[in-house]
């Protein structure tokens, strides 16, 4: 009754268009107020007490990391050393586009702004270059829904705290599955390019890729903060986050000047009010999952599931149908708090390791970002380029496919996320 | 009237991004004192964490007036203005009362706080002035949907969309 009355009240607020937030704090605090004895000052009390973890406190300081690097000047020299690197291949500045987006992910932490930024420089030059603009489109889209697997991921973040697993760990695990994604929609975009014969572009000398290389290694710097500085265990994930949030205001500042005094309140507020919102998702989230713990909900749905019979194979499959749905519908971080508490302990009770777990989940959602209705990378790419929404969706569908097989081998073969922790944490 | 929402929008912003930015430099001084320096800050990461949650609850009331909560918003953006008026008119009740309750159980939250007279051992303040960000923030909250009630009501069918009413630029 209490689970019927949870979920019900929940789901009636979200499709009457509450924000998430509040639609998982008032379903919660309903439930806790008339089917419970607990106090309702504790309602109050968790919204401070969960997010007072030290975990969390990368997340803000990761979007802050993003908006500065974002600001300009980074992108467009990430964008120029990929090009020298890859650009004579077949389908060169497409595939340029992509490997931009790989860096880009690991240096912005974030999914819709890789797009924004990879996007708005490279999909006018791969249109000049030939390419339908649906090639241009569909390569962006996709490729740069690998930033929310691609250390820093917030989404990670987030799963890490929910469900309590070391947030270093995730992140190396994410960093083997995003390359082996990106080479997937490259091998796309080069058999497409082949089978297209768009003409080719020479390659670039030693010089320029060197020349490139070190312009652009001053945002690239971050990515040797957070994944090496994890990596090494130098650095906690909050540690690095901080230290890297600050680098990128120096870089963006005084190396690359792409910043001016006036600019800098502006990006601190914008930053602040991202992360407020996510936050805020997160505390009635704990909230939501601490009613849920008390209730002893995900053990029962859990021993329900076991009672069926399913092996692992058959859980992973249905796993990754419900994420995909409800990934169509609901925002990443938002969907990871609510349905994670669930899955995690059935998951663990029939043997999927809990990193492994984390990064399926995660590359779900990258491919939910690529579905209607609420494909945050479709509105933001059929923005840019001014293709209407069905036409983008059109474009992103080779790679989309990609993604999907990406997703079924990720899945099966744990090795490709549990390599490198396993190398670093034993 | 206007005084009002300009120093409450002021004072929401002013609080979300000074705490951001020193909750940021501290995090970063903290990193580069254990490192460089070999000091423990014990102060340092306790400080971080409640100045992150100052600026994301009160970061969460102004962006009540942004519209920056998501929220799956398919099914109200798609229906005729005249319904998806209505609709909106009641979820901002409910969230309205929901607001206020939560206020109200954070000032309990609070009272309860000041009678156990405990202090944050790091930061030698009591406990209860940290936790005021609570009922401060979410009263804000209120005072935010409260006008946005007013905005729903008060518009023309033909001039309302969802977005209009509830996303205001900053």
């Amino acid at each position: 009754m209490t689970a019927i009355t949870l979920f019900g009240l929940l789901f009636l607020l979200l499709v009457a268009g509450v924000p998430i937030a509040v639609a998982l704090g008032l379903s919660t605090s309903v439930v806790i107020l008339f089917f419970t004895n607990e106090p309702t000052l504790l309602i109050a009390q968790k919204l401070f007490i969960s997010l007072d973890k030290f975990a969390l406190m990368a997340i803000p300081l990761f979007v802050l990391m993003g908006n500065f690097l974002s600001q300009g000047g980074a992108a467009q020299r990430i964008i120029r050393f990929a090009r020298a690197l890859v650009g004579h291949l077949p389908g060169g500045l497409p595939m340029s586009a992509i490997f931009a987006c790989v860096i880009f992910a690991a240096v912005s932490g974030s999914s819709p702004a890789t797009v924004a930024a990879i996007g708005s420089i490279m999909m006018g030059a791969i249109k000049e270059d030939g390419y339908s603009p649906a090639f241009s489109v569909g390569s962006i889209v996709s490729s740069g829904s690998l930033g929310i697997i691609m250390p820093p991921s917030i989404i990670l973040i987030v799963y890490g705290v929910t469900v309590d697993q070391s947030i270093g760990k995730l992140f190396m695990a994410g960093v083997l599955p995003a390359f082996f994604l990106g080479g997937l929609l490259m091998l796309v975009t080069y058999i497409a390019a082949r089978r297209g014969g768009h003409k080719r572009q020479p390659m670039a000398s030693w010089k320029e890729i060197w020349g490139s290389f070190k312009d652009a290694s001053w945002g690239l710097f971050v990515i040797v903060i957070v994944i090496g500085g994890i990596y090494g265990g130098i650095f906690t994930p909050t540690e690095a986050a901080a230290v890297s949030a600050v680098y990128a205001f120096f870089a963006t500042k005084f190396i690359y000047r792409d910043l001016s005094w006036k600019m800098i309140p502006q990006v601190i507020k914008t930053s602040a009010a991202t992360a407020a919102m996510i936050m805020f998702i997160i505390a009635n989230a704990m909230i939501f999952a601490h009613l849920l713990t008390t209730e002893q909900m995900p053990q029962d749905l859990a021993n329900w599931i076991i009672s069926l019979n399913l092996n692992m194979y058959m859980f992973l499959i249905l796993l990754n149908l419900l994420l995909l749905l409800a990934g169509n519908f609901m925002e990443p971080s938002s969907l990871i708090m609510i349905l994670a508490p669930l899955i995690f302990p059935i998951a663990v009770q029939l043997g999927v390791d809990p990193i492994h777990l984390g990064v399926i989940i995660t590359v779900n959602m990258e491919i939910g970002m690529l579905t209607p209705p609420v494909g945050l990378n479709l509105f933001v790419a059929s923005g840019i380029s001014g293709l209407t929404l069905q036409e983008t969706i059109r474009a992103s569908m080779p790679w989309f496919f990609a993604l999907l097989a990406g997703l079924a081998i990720i899945t099966y073969i744990p090795w490709i996320s549990l390599m490198i922790p396993n190398m670093i944490y034993g | 009237m206007q005084r009002l929402d300009w120093t409450i929008n002021a004072f929401s912003s002013t609080v979300m991004t000074v705490c951001m930015t020193v909750a940021t430099v501290t995090a970063f001084m903290n990193v580069v004192l254990r490192y460089v320096f070999g000091m423990s800050v014990p102060w340092a990461g306790v400080l971080t964490a409640y100045l992150f949650i100052w600026s994301a609850l009160f970061g969460a009331a102004y962006g009540f007036k942004i519209g920056m909560h998501i929220g799956v918003t398919v099914v109200i953006q798609n229906l005729p203005a005249k319904l998806a008026k209505w609709m909106l008119t009641i979820n901002l009740i409910i969230m309205v009362v929901f607001l206020s309750v939560l206020t109200w159980w954070g000032m309990q939250f609070i009272h309860f706080s000041i009678n156990l007279q405990q202090i944050d051992i790091d930061l030698r303040i009591p406990f209860w002035t940290i936790y005021l960000c609570v009922p401060i923030s979410m009263g804000i909250a209120v005072y935010q949907l409260l006008r946005k009630l007013y905005l729903v009501l008060t518009i023309p069918t033909s001039r309302f969309s969802y977005d209009t009413v509830m996303k205001e630029s900053a």
